[in-house]
């Protein structure tokens, strides 16, 4: 065995700082996201992506089924494409049809799988799948861009560039379910396999190949090739609504691994004595590239593109920061830091993630540790007293709002009957709050502070009188061991913005151009830049913060 | 109907919830129900846990399971004994589905004694896929559906900020 010295790093940025709903809906992706470690992935065995099935008419409906070895393993994304009238396209969990549905199916599948999953895919939550299905996903046209780019091929043109930049996808997707939802298969069945070991995997690999149906499609209907440059520049769309605020919170052991392996690499790159004169190069090519990518970020809500502008302002002076002659010292990165440490969020967290960009050799392996293989090994904490310290010298968080004022405690969050949709309701104006999803964490550890008796006694014998407060109980006795475990702020305030949630989570997945639809649901662009099917070499790392080279 | 282990433990804990566990209570038990029930152990020790809600098993043995893992000797073992409040391998599927290895489950006459070695984490695999009756289904999924807010057109417009058309 061979020991390996580990990087020297600074201190971590404290969870008190890093776990904030406003700083997690700053976030940007890196290199640590999920789609860049798949792509790393993918590229290391240049894979051979092929298309055994297209059984797909002239309109463009059909089945196809396209195949990759990953690992040792084959899977195949079985698509379905089927006519959806307009008034029936919504992006909603609520919906019950769209244009394309999708498993992705562990091996190759047989002429009866294929028609199995032809026949359950597009009832999607009302199909019925089995343990060979990995993965179920939905996708709707952008019709406008759909329409227009196979108009244009049809014609013998490319697309018009600027409308792709625009919308950046061809399809957007609206639920990519795994883990044993539906029947299919649960998480563990490929954890251990190569190349899906970390989060999301199977999910992004899903994600990567629809992107190669949508374009293979799009060619098929308008009878030409598109060109690299805008195929490269047509990711895969989502939209994401409140399902995905939940899961940071009922996952916080998850959240504690990306959190933690994220600012390790930043405390690692930080870290660096010297940069070489080719990092110092490639720190500033990087820079430019990220204002070129913010030039060609606009969004329709005025609120997020002003937000947008500042930004770009702001971030054309931070540039200023990576110029060559400012990079020469010690530890220049760490300066850098220092130096944007008053600036917004968003120019922090943009910063952030640039800086890890230059260091794959330093914090790539760090995407080992973001998987969660044993659930929570925390022990409880045993007693009323130990209980009481540790929530007064981690939780004052928790502890400072006043949940009886109607301004902290004015949302509730909770399931709808209509599908099992997520949603958040207004406390005082809307009937459910009775029914409340416990996502109220801050408000459950204040009121278990309250009960706390003052002479100590076990946590046992505390929960036996209190059986309400084991989940606050679980929550603080996790802080032993996850710091960052936990979103330190009031999610049931009235000025929590879902949004913010959504952010953090898309950025580790990898999702760029961000377009909030409103503070409950927002619209992302997912591997846009990344390398097609015959692009993965050496060099398909190289895709953070795409800008549209046509 | 097979199920996988994930979509049942998600249906037991809302179940759990429906029938007036506590939200932690309910989602240990949803992970030993998986555990249970991939095993092939009775569906009738979980339902009888279920009916007795909010009293019973579900909430009493992870009163006892917290009381023995705060029992640790110096190796790192934390043993402690279950009186017999509830059916054996409701107990066992309990102990099993802690995050912790169990390293022992002996069964007297006055009850189960348990040994976790807190230093390890569960070596067992992961619940597999498990078959349940219609009936027991439906159960589930009754009291499940206690947890839904019923659907209003206020709830469906604004609830979650999307509209009700996405043509673009």
């Amino acid at each position: 065995m061979k020991d390996i010295p580990c990087p020297d790093q600074m201190p971590l940025r404290p969870p008190s700082e890093v776990m904030r709903l406003a700083r997690m809906g700053s976030m940007f992706p890196t290199r640590l996201s999920f789609l860049r470690t798949l792509m790393r992935r993918l590229s290391a065995e240049r894979a051979d992506v092929s298309t055994p099935v297209w059984q797909i008419d002239a309109a463009g409906f059909g089945h196809a089924v396209i195949t990759v070895p990953l690992g040792g393993h084959i899977y195949s994304l079985v698509a379905v494409s089927t006519d959806l009238p307009d008034d029936m396209r919504t992006d909603r969990v609520i919906a019950t049809a769209w244009d394309t549905a999708y498993v992705l199916y562990d091996g190759v599948p047989d002429a009866a799988e294929i028609a199995r999953i032809c026949a359950n895919a597009p009832l999607q939550e009302a199909g019925r799948f089995t343990e060979r299905d990995l993965i179920l996903s939905r996708a709707n046209k952008s019709v406008r861009l759909f329409s227009h780019v196979t108009d244009a091929l049809r014609q013998g043109r490319q697309p018009d560039g600027a409308f792709v930049r625009q919308v950046g996808y061809l399809m957007r997707t609206t639920a990519v379910y795994g883990n044993g939802k539906f029947g299919i298969a649960d998480r563990h069945i490929v954890a251990a396999r190569p190349g899906l070991e970390g989060p999301f995997m199977a999910e992004m690999l899903t994600v990567w190949l629809i992107r190669h149906f949508t374009h293979a499609l799009a060619e098929h209907i308008g009878g030409a090739a598109l060109s690299r440059p805008i195929k490269r520049h047509l990711g895969i769309g989502n939209a994401t609504g409140l399902g995905m605020a939940p899961f940071l919170v009922n996952h916080p052991v998850l959240l504690n691994n990306w959190m933690t392996v994220r600012e390790t690499a930043l405390a690692r790159v930080r870290a660096v004595d010297r940069l070489t004169a080719s990092q110092i190069a490639r720190l500033s090519v990087l820079a430019e590239r990220a204002a070129r990518h913010l030039d060609a970020w606009d969004v329709p809500d005025p609120v997020h593109q002003a937000r947008i502008i500042r930004l770009r302002r702001d971030w054309a002076a931070a540039c200023g920061l990576l110029r060559a002659e400012r990079l020469t010292g010690d530890r220049p990165l760490d300066q850098v830091m220092e130096d944007v440490a008053d600036q917004s969020c968003d120019v922090q967290e943009l910063m952030v993630a640039l800086l890890l960009e230059p260091f794959g050799d330093l914090v790539d392996g760090l995407t080992e540790c973001m998987a969660d293989p044993f659930g929570a090994l925390a022990p409880p904490l045993c007693d009323t007293g130990m209980m009481r310290a540790r929530i007064e010298a981690d939780f004052q968080w928790a502890l400072e709002p006043d949940y009886d004022s109607p301004e902290n405690c004015r949302q509730f969050w909770y399931v709808s009957a209509a599908k099992q949709e997520p949603r958040l309701g207004d406390r005082f104006a809307e009937d459910g709050a009775a029914l409340e999803s416990p996502l109220d964490i801050a408000r459950r550890i204040k009121a278990l502070h309250h009960d706390l008796p003052a002479q100590s006694e076990p946590m046992a014998a505390f929960l036996a009188g209190h059986p309400q407060h084991a989940l606050a109980a679980a929550r603080v006795a996790l802080s032993q061991r996850y710091p960052y475990a936990e979103i330190q702020d009031n999610l049931i305030a009235q000025t929590c913005l879902p949004i913010d949630m959504l952010r953090c989570k898309l950025a580790f997945f990898g999702a760029s151009r961000f377009d909030p639809k409103s503070d409950l649901w927002t619209r992302i662009t997912l591997c846009q830049g990344a390398p097609l099917a015959d692009e993965l070499d050496a060099e398909a790392d190289d895709w953070w913060l795409p800008v549209f080279a046509q | 109907m097979s199920w996988s282990a994930n979509e049942l433990s998600g249906l037991v804990a809302k179940a759990a919830r429906g029938a007036g566990a506590p939200p932690e209570q309910a989602a240990r038990f949803a992970h030993a129900a998986a555990v249970h029930l991939s095993q092939g152990r009775e569906e009738r020790a979980l339902k009888s846990a279920l009916d007795a809600l909010p009293a019973g098993p579900v909430v009493e043995l992870y009163q006892y399971f917290t009381g023995i893992l705060c029992q640790v000797d110096q190796n790192g073992q934390a043993a402690g004994q279950v009186p017999a409040t509830a059916p054996e391998p409701l107990i066992r599927s309990m102990a099993e589905a802690q995050p912790f290895a169990l390293v022992a489950f002996a069964v007297g006459s006055d009850g189960v004694w348990i040994t976790w070695d807190m230093s390890r984490p569960n070596p067992a695999p992961p619940p597999g896929r498990c078959a349940i009756s219609d009936d027991f289904a439906g159960y589930l999924t009754r009291l499940a559906a206690r947890t839904f807010v019923p659907e209003s057109d206020a709830s469906r417009r604004a609830g979650a900020g999307a509209g009700l058309l996405d043509n673009d």
